[in-house]
């Protein structure tokens, strides 16, 4: 079970004193074997959340644990072992394997790194990852050039897994391809993680994958979780109107066709290093109200829902009948 | 309804050695005037570069090998660089995915709108004067002061919204879209899909989206071309490729995604194998390698041929279709 609670992370601003808060205190669970889907757009803090899960980055305030081990506080030989059983994937894998070693090499190199493998046992456990992403040993000899984008994307896995990772964190990770060679790799996730019994974090801006693919759902804005909950509540009955605009988006196979195009959230994602007073999404809300303009709501359990926050006042005062909070007066 | 854009036979080849490479296999298609059609194809489809072609934009080793572009009672592969650059802006303007590729990082974002009109004789004053009409009409905020920043201080979507003005400040007939909101987060592609939509009722101009995604355009065209290998394999009303495709490729694409109203969220619908090389030399239907419907007959490349309320380059017609 990976539980990251409470999450603050701060970057200087350029020649100030001022900080950008890249996280505003981000909870959450991904438990064995679970899908959680992270939807959020540029500045939402997911980049940074991805960072902070594999430490590559630590976090200014908060803790991330795997199994109640506290992976913030771990240092040197400790959170190298722990490291492993987070990986990462990116969207282009291209731009993170090297050119001049062919994928069999990539691949060994990873083993050789961890000592998981040596000799023969290493070319047979490359020969094996290979197979596992599809693409059969042969493919050890190729260099990364020669391959598709979708084939790049599988090695990309197959090195992610070489480790024997227990979660996949995965990052746009179809976001690059061409429709078709999404669906294989979306499907091939969808196997290795019944497989392999493994847990992905899986963040994007494409709903539709989300959906697909996600047991939970968390969307992220400005920094914060506003929603969460099992993916079909979240998804197919939003609550916060940010979800809801992002799911109206969401193209259909068999769209109404005559219904028009609407932009219905205005305006652009507010500078995170002077974000607005009150609830961060007010001003681009068609819904706002005049206490969204000055408390800043917080992510709140919906009555009747399994487990499905949302940090809304309108939205919780639509489902509790409670009026919106008092002013501070 | 007459044709404003007419392409016949249009070859595109990249020259590689003494020899040419045909990569754009001898499109026809004909886009009447105020229409809406999506170009639809996955990478190396030839899509782009039958747009490219069309605005006389390829550049060395692509180049034009055949066929011709017509728009309204001009052929453009038949005018120079010069009588092109008349035309681009004037009749004819392309917006694409990244903004950077055509705006100037060097020079303010007002002074490029005003360029784009002076180019085309609008005397310096009055274009001065619509540039701050066009950036308000296109959602830049405060364009008296937004017209005076560069295009590294704006954000992705405010860039497009720049290019958007500076496409049609011309009033052009004709605006093709490669793109334009792919590489912008889902709020603001659903902005500037709406404006680019608002802007085209209001100019009445013809428009053409190019795609490799059915679904974000779906709700904006009449009409639907899909592209395989350099070819047009399939050119319907939007509403039949969606309830009716006539070739297994439009089919298999629309498979591909998921359906964001099933519960059970099945497996999504894979295309076996890959898509021809360029270096490729391909005999009969190109999609004949990876089609479920493929027979004896798709060793001979079948002709774009009409099909229910389009066309379809295809030999089975849907009712022989095996599952």
């Amino acid at each position: 079970m990976l539980t990251a609670t409470d999450l603050v992370k701060q970057y200087p601003v350029r020649g100030g004193d001022e900080v950008v808060h890249a996280l505003a205190g981000v909870s959450l669970t991904v438990g064995d074997g679970e899908t959680l889907g992270i939807v959020g757009e540029s500045g939402c803090g997911k980049s940074t959340l991805a960072k902070l899960l594999v430490r590559l980055e630590d976090p200014t305030s908060g803790t991330v644990e795997l199994d109640g081990v506290d992976l913030t506080a771990l240092r040197g030989p400790a959170l190298r072992r722990q490291r492993r059983h987070i990986q990462m994937l990116f969207q282009d894998p291209y731009s993170s394997l090297n050119p001049r070693l062919r994928v069999g090499q990539a691949l060994g190199e990873v083993l050789a790194v961890h000592r998981l493998a040596d000799g023969r046992q290493r070319e047979r456990r490359v020969g094996e990852l290979l197979e596992m992403v599809g693409l059969g040993a042969a493919f050890a000899a190729r260099y990364p050039h020669e391959l598709s984008g979708g084939q790049r994307q599988r090695v990309g896995i197959a090195r992610a897994l070489a480790v024997e990772p227990r979660v996949l964190l995965l990052d746009e990770p179809v976001s690059a391809l061409d429709v078709s060679v999404r669906a294989e790799i979306m499907n091939l996730l969808v196997d290795l993680r019944r497989d392999l019994g493994l847990s992905y974090v899986f963040i994007s801006h494409d709903v539709a994958m989300v959906r697909h693919i996600s047991d939970r759902v968390a969307v992220m804005y400005l920094g914060r979780v506003v929603e969460i909950g099992d993916w079909k509540s979240v998804l197919d009955n939003p609550r916060h109107p940010y979800t809801a605009a992002l799911c109206a988006a969401v193209p259909a196979p068999n769209p109404e066709l005559s219904q028009p195009i609407e932009a219905t959230v205005a305006g652009e994602v507010p500078d995170p290093a002077a974000p607005p007073a009150g609830c961060p999404f007010h001003p681009r809300c068609p819904l706002a109200q005049d206490a969204c303009r000055r408390l800043d709501p917080a992510l709140l359990p919906l009555p009747l829902g399994s487990g499905h926050q949302v940090a809304c006042h309108v939205a919780t005062e639509q489902v509790t009948g409670r009026s919106l909070a008092p002013s501070g007066s | 309804m007459t044709a404003l854009l007419e392409l016949a036979d249009l070859r595109v080849s990249a020259r590689s050695g003494r020899a040419d490479r045909e990569i754009v296999h001898g499109v026809d298609l004909t886009v009447e005037a105020g229409q809406t059609v999506a170009v639809v194809g996955e990478s190396g489809s030839g899509k782009s570069l039958t747009m490219l072609a069309v605005m006389g934009l390829l550049t060395d080793p692509l180049r034009v090998t055949g066929g011709t572009v017509r728009l309204g009672d001009r052929d453009l592969t038949a005018l120079s660089e010069r009588e092109l650059r008349t035309i681009r802006g004037n009749d004819a303007a392309m917006i694409y995915q990244d903004p950077m590729t055509s705006l100037n990082p060097l020079m303010r974002v007002g002074d490029q709108v005003v360029e784009a009109m002076t180019a085309h004789g609008v005397p310096k004053a009055e274009a001065g004067r619509r540039m701050l009409d066009l950036l308000a009409r296109v959602g830049i905020p405060d364009p008296k002061r937004t017209a005076r920043a560069y295009p590294h201080e704006f954000s992705g979507g405010m860039r497009q919204r720049v290019m958007i003005a500076c496409a049609l400040a011309m009033r052009p007939r004709l605006l093709i879209a490669d793109e334009p909101t792919t590489a912008l987060d889902v709020t603001i592609q659903q902005q500037i899909l709406a404006l680019i939509d608002e802007l085209r009722r209001e100019l009445g101009m013809t428009t053409i989206w190019v795609t490799h995604d059915l679904g974000v355009v779906a709700r904006l065209v009449d009409r639907v071309v899909v592209m395989y290998a350099g070819h047009v394999v399939e050119d319907a009303p939007v509403r039949q490729v969606f309830s009716a495709p006539q070739h297994p490729y439009t089919k298999a694409l629309l498979a591909a995604l998921p359906d964001p109203t099933d519960d059970d969220r099945p497996p999504l619908a894979q295309i076996p194998g890959r898509p021809p090389a360029a270096t490729d030399s391909v005999e009969g239907c190109p999609f004949r390698p990876r089609c479920a419907q493929a027979v004896d007959a798709c060793a001979t490349r079948p002709a774009l041929q009409p099909r229910a309320q389009g066309r379809a380059a295809c030999w089975v017609p849907p009712h022989e279709w095996r599952n």
